[in-house]
């Protein structure tokens, strides 16, 4: 996978950039442990609601990834697709996981 | 341009508003930016400061985002427009809807219905630099 669709700096510097960075993990992880323990055929509100905010900070902090998956889990909880959605929450973790290690890898959080 | 500009940043991102208030101090055209994740709680500012003689730190520009749990930017301008320390002086904060998508049909139907409440214009998230100009250059700039 090109680096550049995982995590690559926005408009902000650098310095600030690396700073902001545990900030925006600690935030998704926080969302994330939320996220994982809602029932994808009952909680769709609550989904939604979490999946737009995942999708927009990871946006904001050009987390590509994490914005994609983000993007999908969004799509499938409104077509009411529940096994999908399941599905897409833990590919989520995983693009949580790459992220935060490439993060450490190339910005040394 | 416009001296000591005052922005109020409103998203229940906290990540969302680091990144925004970064990219707003970098541009090196803000007086005074604060930030908050629950609307009730941008609402508390703005009543408070109104409410100070000098108003100083009143915010000049207001970044609201749309899509909130607690209360979305069409409920925060819905008890925003109740405040007459605001509505009924002559200082009217500019506010600028920020939003995952381009604003249309419903949702830009919607956001019209505020103009009177200062609503000026809408933006697409993530905020960059170039949109945040084009908002100053059109609506903040008296000189």
């Amino acid at each position: 996978m090109k680096n550049s669709k995982i995590l690559s700096k926005t408009e902000i510097s650098l310095e600030s950039f690396k700073k902001l960075l545990p900030f925006f993990f600690e935030e998704i992880m926080e969302d994330f442990k939320v996220l994982e323990q809602l029932d994808t055929s009952k909680d769709i509100k609550e989904i939604r609601s979490l999946a737009h905010k995942l999708k927009g900070s990871s946006a904001c902090y050009a987390a590509i990834l994490m914005s994609a998956k983000a993007k999908a889990i969004l799509e499938y909880v409104e077509s009411n697709k529940t096994e999908e959605t399941a599905k897409l929450i833990k590919e989520f973790k995983k693009a949580i996981k790459i992220t935060h290690e490439y993060a450490i890898e190339h910005f040394n959080i | 341009m416009r001296k000591e500009i005052n922005v109020l940043l409103i998203d229940d991102s906290i990540a969302i508003n680091n990144r925004n208030e970064s990219l707003l101090k970098s541009m090196g055209l803000f007086n005074e930016i604060n930030k908050y994740s629950y609307p009730t709680e941008a609402i508390d500012f703005i009543k408070n400061q109104t409410g100070n003689k000098d108003k100083k730190r009143l915010p000049d520009l207001i970044f609201l985002d749309i899509s909130m749990p607690e209360m979305d930017a069409f409920g925060f301008l819905d008890r925003y427009s109740k405040i007459e320390s605001v509505t009924g002086s002559n200082f009217l904060p500019k506010i600028v809807i920020v939003s995952d998508y381009l604003l249309e049909n419903r949702n830009l139907d919607h956001t019209n219905k505020y103009k009177t409440v200062g609503v000026i214009d809408h933006i697409k998230k993530p905020m960059d630099k170039e949109d945040v100009l084009s908002i100053l250059e059109e609506h903040l700039d008296e000189s």
